[in-house]
């Protein structure tokens, strides 16, 4: 008699694992692939980075079935909208205009950005003393909204992605690049970067202090939803320290 | 009572929906801490803790710094505490983020007095110790003041979440004594309105009850007093003792009349001494007695003389106040000893003396005849009436009488004699089968 109640027990919870992983979510994740160390393209061409194994964490924790590409920064948004994926993880910092065309989560980490060149050069980075600098920034970036905004008598050149910005700068084709100081960590820590330094005091001005999240389409707030305990999820069972420590020698949340 | 059994329901059910509202309430502001405690204090104490973290990092990055004497390490750890430092600035904690930016510029300073010292080392000339070993003194000092700052920085977190931790133990301890406190008072209201229930219905139904019992018994018992109920609380109880009540008073007016009416059946209307009826019963009870006690009893025949005649010749009524004169003179023998007069019939009159011989039987008899002589009535014509009466005496122990009826009799026959005799006289039987005895006369 117990031998059939548990038979029967077993093939109840078949069926109920049987039919919730038929409904099990599909769901298509755009990054950027030229971030580093947040995303970038390895050399056999898989997408690696701190965005990249956050994305694949948030995907299992919600038991989704997940497939990543890799889109061009400026194209990001748009191609969201055009419904060619759901979710973007590429770093994407908070803004009232992006607010307006897509569905934010909670932040997974925080940042702030920096201006980085040769320290011998350059001690003060205010407008007034940086007029006709040469300074890039990633276009379509939170950086080159401000650059545009504040240092409109410096001479601004706006890149495709970071690594080519950083490209310009040990070129000597700029001066300096305003970007997130914790992208550029890698690049400075580089050895053949040893010359180039943070410039300017530590940033305190509230628009360069800027928050990562992950984006949904415009109305998707079911998905952003589960999103967010997924990050919750992360947080409280340690997955999300430990990424963090593969790439950053201290916490960025 | 339905009044109040409705009260009753309506009130149970308020009571139920005000501590339904009640205990809601209090979830609502468990669940509210709960919330509270989840977006609000519990990332503030993860915050400290990470801001803890990071301090002891920015130390060990520091202490790195002060130990690493190379250049290309120095530098990588130096971007390493910028970035790290300039992280803190993204938290509103403006002495945490000044704190931090003291490290980094020791750090920077460590790293600039060792250059310095480099430079000195990679010189032509070899370098003066003393301003070498100032060098390395300056750089243990800024690096030891690094050290305290991150300390403290230390201990304030610390402390912070401490406060923090108490804080959210407070709140969550003070909820639970409120919930407590609610339902101690939830739970304790019912058992004391059973207890005021308790109290009102044997107050209100079961005294009442009682009392109605009581009254009813009171009636039974023919008890004379007027019943009086206290007044009960509910209407149906007030009407059953309302009807007990005119039940005790009807009962009452019952046992009045019964005993008016039994007094007027054992009176004689004119003259209010006993009938012939009750007469008859009395004397059957003192026969009875005497018989048993072997005592003496005496019985007197008193008829009025020629009464026919004042009836005839003054009317009725005077015929009514002679004999009312004559129940008064018989009254007031009753007065003076044991005896019982009643108005046999007509002008008849009898008496019985309990324990009296036929001697003194005589002797009241002829006080009773020169009484009722001695009498003067006035006429409404101011004429002057006198009456007599002639009297019969028979006493038990003067014959031999098996029956109250032989003895009266008896009397009855000495009343004959006396009529017979000239009458205004007192006359007994001789004793049968004594006829060597004469007749006794007065």
């Amino acid at each position: 008699m117990k031998l059939t109640i548990l038979a029967v027990a077993a093939v109840a919870l078949q069926l109920l694992a049987g039919s919730a992983s038929a409904e099990a979510l599909k769901l298509r994740v755009a990054t950027e692939g030229a971030y580093p160390p947040f995303n970038s393209i390895d050399a056999n061409g898989n997408l690696v980075g701190f965005d990249v194994d956050i994305a694949k964490a948030v995907c299992e924790d919600m038991k989704a079935d997940c497939t990543l590409v890799a889109i061009p920064w400026d194209e990001i948004i748009g191609r969201l909208e055009n419904n060619e994926y759901d979710l973007v993880v590429a770093s994407m910092s908070y803004t009232d205009a992006r607010a307006a065309r897509m569905e934010f989560s909670s932040s997974y980490y925080r940042s702030h950005s920096a201006f980085a060149g040769d320290p011998n050069r350059f001690k003060d980075v205010a407008p007034a003393a940086l007029k006709g600098v040469r300074i890039a920034a990633g276009k379509q970036t939170i950086q080159s909204e401000y650059l545009e905004k504040a240092y409109s008598e410096s001479k601004i050149v706006l890149t495709k992605d970071e690594p080519e910005a950083q490209k310009l700068l040990q070129a000597g084709e700029v001066d300096l690049v305003l970007a997130d100081s914790i992208d550029l960590l890698t690049f400075l820590q580089s050895p053949n970067n040893s010359k180039f330094d943070y410039v300017g005091d530590p940033v305190t001005n509230g628009f360069l202090k800027s928050s990562a999240h992950i984006t949904a389409q415009k109305g998707n707030v079911e998905l952003i939803k589960k999103v967010n305990e997924a990050l919750d999820h992360l947080r409280l069972n340690g997955t999300y320290d430990r990424i963090n420590n593969t790439y950053f020698p201290f916490s960025i949340y | 009572m339905i009044t109040a059994g409705r009260l009753l329901i309506g009130f149970v059910l308020l009571y139920a929906i005000v501590a339904a509202g009640v205990s809601i309430v209090f979830l609502r502001k468990i669940e509210n801490d709960a919330r509270y405690t989840q977006e609000q204090q519990l990332p503030l104490v993860l915050s400290q803790n990470r801001n803890a973290i990071k301090v002891e990092r920015l130390a060990s990055l520091a202490r790195s710094i002060y130990l690493a004497k190379d250049r290309e390490l120095e530098r990588q750890l130096q971007l390493q505490t910028h970035v790290l430092a300039q992280s803190f600035t993204l938290d509103e904690n403006d002495q945490l983020a000044k704190g931090v930016q003291k490290v980094s510029s020791h750090v920077k300073q460590i790293v600039a007095l060792r250059d310095q010292v480099r430079k000195m080392d990679a010189g032509d000339t070899s370098p003066d110790p003393a301003v070498r070993a100032e060098l390395e003194r300056q750089a243990l000092e800024t690096y030891q003041s690094a050290m305290r700052v991150t300390d403290e920085l230390g201990q304030s977190i610390v402390s912070d979440a401490a406060v923090l931790a108490y804080g959210m133990s407070g709140d969550i301890q003070r909820t639970a004594k409120m919930i407590q406190v609610a339902w101690i008072i939830i739970l304790t209201l019912p058992v004391l309105i059973a207890v005021g229930a308790i109290y009102v219905v044997a107050r209100h139904i079961i005294r009442p009850i009682n009392s109605a019992i009581e009254g009813l018994r009171s009636i039974d018992r023919h008890e004379k007093r007027r019943l009086r109920l206290r007044r009960p609380l509910f209407r149906e109880l007030s009407t059953i003792n309302e009807a007990i009540e005119a039940y005790g008073h009807v009962s009452l007016d019952l046992l009045r009349t019964n005993s008016i009416l039994q007094a007027l059946s054992e009176e004689d209307g004119l003259t209010t001494l006993a009938n012939r009826r009750s007469f008859e019963k009395r004397i059957g009870e003192e026969f009875a007695k005497a018989t048993q006690n072997d005592t003496d009893l005496a019985i007197l025949m008193v008829d009025l003389d020629h009464f026919k005649s004042i009836n005839d010749h003054y009317g009725h009524q005077m015929g009514d106040t002679c004999l009312k004169m004559t129940a008064n003179v018989l009254r007031s023998i009753g007065a003076e000893r044991d005896c019982h007069a009643a108005r046999y019939g007509g002008e008849e009159f009898s008496l019985v003396f309990p324990d009296c011989d036929l001697q003194s039987a005589i002797a009241e008899a002829e006080k009773i005849r020169l009484s009722i002589s001695s009498l003067i009535i006035t006429s409404s014509y101011d004429e002057t009436i006198r009456i007599t009466a002639s009297v019969g005496v028979a006493t038990i122990k003067s014959g031999r009488f098996e029956t109250a009826a032989q003895l009266l009799e008896n009397a009855d026959r000495a009343l004959y004699l006396a009529k017979h005799s000239g009458r205004n006289i007192v006359k007994s039987l001789p004793l049968p089968g004594r006829a060597d005895l004469k007749p006794l006369t007065a």
